[in-house]
C-alpha cells in the first residue's frame, strides 16, 4: 500500500518539477513587470481553484473570497511586520504580537487558520439553510471585514492601510501555493470525500439517503476554500507590500466566480486555465484602456465573455471534469 | 425488525402522520399503499432520519430511528431508495454505484458488483456514461442498485414504478421479487396497488396520515374497500 502510494506520487511530482523548470526558464529573461504579472496569475489561479472547491464541488455560491483574503492579508502582515515599528504604528496590538516578527511561512499558515475559523463561524449557521443564503451572508462578510479594517485603527491603521509590508513573497511562493491548492483539490476530487461533495451538489436527497452528511460536506468545502483564500491574501500582501481595506472587493469576488464558471464549475484545470486567461487578458487590455481612455473596458470584456460562455457552453470549458490528458499525466499513464 | 409505534410527524404547519403504527418482520415484504398525500413518503423520510417525528417511536433492531442521524441509520442497514429516480445526473453510472458504498469508504466488493450486474445487466453496459443520459427505467434501476450496494438489512422503496414504461415496471417488479426470495426485508410504497398487494406478505393502507387497514397482501386484495378505492374494481 505505502509502496503504491509512493509510486502514485512520482508522476505528479514529475509534473510539478517540469512546471517549475518551465517557470524558471520563463523567469530567466523576464522583466520585473512580467515576474509580478506571473505571480499574480499564479495566485489568481490558486484562488479560482480554491473557489471551485467550494462553489464547484458542493454547488455552494460563496462570494466570500475577498473577505477571507483581506483577513489573511492583515493577519500575516501584522505578524511579519518589523517589531521595531509595530508598537508605534499599531498601538492597540497585544504586546505578545507586537513583539513578534515572524517569517513568511508561519505567518501564511496563521492567516489560513484564521480564515478557516472565520469560515466556520459564518458557515455553521448559514450552511444549515438550503438555498442561496450563503451568497448573501458572504457578501455581508465582505462589508463587515472591510469596515472592521477601516475602523479598527489601532491594529489596521484604518483607511490608510498597511504599507511597507516586507516583500517576503515571490513568484515561487505563488507557485508553491498553486501547487498546494491544486494537489489538495485533486486529492479530494478523486476520493470518496470528493464524490460525496459532488453528490451533495447533484442531488441532496439522494446524497442523504446514501449516508452523506450534506451539511458537513458543504462546511468542509467552504472552510477549505476560505483557508486557501486567506493564504493567497497573505501572499498578495507580501508581494505588493501593501494592503488596504479596499484591496479586495466585491469586484474580485465577481471575477473569481467568472473564472470558475468559464472553467467549468468543479473543474480544477478549468479554473487554472480560466484564471490565467482572464488575468492575462485584463492585463493586456490595460494599455488599450489607458491610451483610449476607456477605463473599465477589461471588465466589459470579462462580463461579455461570461455571457458568451453561458450562452454557447453553459457547462464551461470542461464541465465538472478534468481533461483526459491531464488525468493521465498526473497518474503517470500518459502513453498507455 | 422494524417497529413503528404512535408516530406523529408534522411538516411545517401540517400534521401529516397521525399515530402511525406498523411493523415489518424479518424476511418480509410489506407494502404501504394509499392515495397521494396520504403520508407514505413522509413515513419513509421519517424512518431514514431525514424528517423528525414530534412524538412516537420507530425502532430498527435496537436503533432508535427518531433520534439517530441519517448516516447512522444508513450504517445500520436501513436503506431508503427515495421517490422519483434520485440519481447523481452528471456522475457516471459507476460513480453513482460507488456512492452506495459511501459509508464503507466507497469500496464495493467484487461479488456484490457481480450480483448487481446479474440483477441489472444494463448497468454493466452503461458503466462509464453519465447517469443523466439513461432512460427513466434505467435510472430507477440505477437508484435501486445503489441502494442494494449499501447492503440493506431493510430496504425502503418509494414508488419504484412511478412514471415508467410497462416493460420497465415489469423489470422492477421482477427485481423486487428476486430480492424477496433472497430474504431482504422490504417496505414498499406503490401507487400500483394491484402489483404491490400481489407480492406483499403484509400490507397497510394509509389514509390521511393514518393506517386505515392492515392485513396480508391477499386479505387486502380481497377487501371490498381496497378493491373499490385502490384496485379500481367496479
Amino acid at each position: 500500500m505505502s509502496k503504491n502510494a509512493l509510486e502514485a506520487l512520482i508522476a505528479p511530482l514529475a509534473v510539478v518539477l517540469a512546471a517549475a523548470a518551465l517557470l524558471w526558464l520563463v523567469l530567466l529573461g523576464a522583466s520585473d513587470y512580467l515576474v509580478t504579472l506571473i505571480a499574480i496569475v499564479l495566485l489568481n489561479a490558486a484562488l479560482a481553484v480554491s473557489l471551485t472547491l467550494t462553489n464547484g464541488f458542493t454547488g455552494l455560491f460563496s462570494l466570500g473570497h475577498p473577505a477571507f483574503m483581506t483577513i489573511g492579508a492583515y493577519v500575516a502582515a501584522i505578524l511579519t511586520f518589523s517589531a521595531r515599528r509595530k508598537p508605534s504604528m499599531l498601538p492597540d496590538l497585544p504586546a505578545f504580537i507586537a513583539g513578534l516578527e515572524l517569517p513568511l511561512l508561519p505567518a501564511v499558515a496563521a492567516a489560513g487558520i484564521v480564515g478557516a475559523l472565520v469560515a466556520i463561524v459564518v458557515g455553521f449557521p448559514v450552511l444549515r439553510l438550503r438555498g442561496h443564503y450563503l451568497a448573501v451572508a458572504t457578501l455581508g462578510l465582505i462589508v463587515i471585514v472591510q469596515n472592521l479594517a477601516l475602523n479598527w485603527d489601532g491594529i489596521t491603521r484604518g483607511g490608510a492601510g498597511l504599507a511597507g509590508i516586507p516583500r517576503l513573497a515571490s513568484v515561487w511562493w505563488a507557485f508553491g501555493l498553486l501547487v498546494l491548492v491544486v494537489a489538495v483539490a485533486w486529492r479530494i476530487k478523486f476520493s470518496s470525500l470528493g464524490r460525496a461533495m459532488l453528490a451533495t451538489r447533484e442531488n441532496e436527497l439522494a446524497a442523504e439517503c446514501t449516508g452523506i452528511d450534506t451539511v458537513k460536506m458543504r462546511l468542509t468545502a467552504f472552510v477549505i476554500g476560505a483557508c486557501f483564500a486567506a493564504m493567497a491574501g497573505a501572499l498578495f500582501a507580501h508581494l505588493i507590500s501593501v494592503v488596504t481595506p479596499k484591496s479586495y472587493s466585491v469586484l474580485l469576488a465577481f471575477n473569481l466566480v467568472v473564472m470558475v464558471v468559464i472553467g467549468g464549475a468543479g473543474s480544477i484545470m478549468g479554473a487554472v486555465v480560466a484564471a490565467a486567461a482572464i488575468t492575462g487578458l485584463s492585463e493586456m487590455l490595460r494599455p488599450a484602456e489607458e491610451s483610449l481612455g476607456l477605463y473599465g473596458f477589461s471588465q466589459v470584456v470579462v462580463a461579455l465573455s461570461l455571457i458568451l460562455v453561458l450562452f454557447f457552453r453553459p457547462q464551461g470549458l470542461f464541465g465538472n471534469r478534468e481533461p483526459d490528458f491531464v488525468r493521465r499525466l498526473f497518474s503517470g499513464r500518459l502513453f498507455k | 425488525m422494524l417497529e413503528v409505534e404512535g408516530l406523529n410527524v408534522w411538516r411545517g404547519a401540517t400534521h401529516v402522520l397521525k399515530d402511525v403504527s406498523f411493523t415489518v418482520a424479518a424476511g418480509e415484504l410489506a407494502a404501504l399503499i394509499g392515495a397521494n398525500g396520504a403520508g407514505k413518503s413522509t413515513t419513509l423520510l421519517t424512518l431514514s432520519g431525514l424528517l423528525r417525528a414530534r412524538s412516537g417511536s420507530a425502532r430498527f433492531g435496537t436503533l432508535d430511528l427518531t433520534h439517530a442521524k441519517p448516516e447512522r441509520i444508513v450504517k445500520a442497514g436501513l436503506i431508503h431508495c427515495p421517490e422519483g429516480r434520485q440519481i447523481f445526473q452528471s456522475l457516471t453510472v459507476a460513480e453513482n454505484l460507488a456512492m452506495g458504498a459511501y459509508v464503507r469508504g466507497g469500496r464495493i466488493a467484487p461479488e456484490t458488483m457481480a450480483e448487481i450486474h446479474t440483477l441489472f445487466p444494463i448497468l454493466k453496459e452503461r458503466e462509464g456514461v453519465a447517469a443523466g443520459t439513461l432512460s427513466g427505467g434505467e435510472q430507477m434501476m440505477l437508484a435501486m442498485a445503489r441502494a442494494l450496494i449499501a447492503s440493506p438489512k431493510l430496504l425502503l422503496l418509494d414508488e419504484p414504478s412511478l412514471g415508467l414504461a410497462p416493460k420497465a415496471v415489469e423489470t422492477i417488479f421482477d427485481v423486487i421479487e428476486a430480492l424477496k426470495k433472497r430474504g431482504i426485508p422490504i417496505l414498499l410504497i406503490e401507487q400500483n396497488a394491484a402489483m404491490a398487494l400481489d407480492i406483499a406478505d403484509r400490507a397497510y393502507v394509509m389514509e390521511q396520515g393514518r393506517i386505515a387497514l392492515s392485513g396480508t397482501g391477499r386479505e387486502l386484495a380481497g377487501n371490498d374497500r381496497v378493491r373499490q378505492f385502490y384496485l379500481g374494481a367496479t
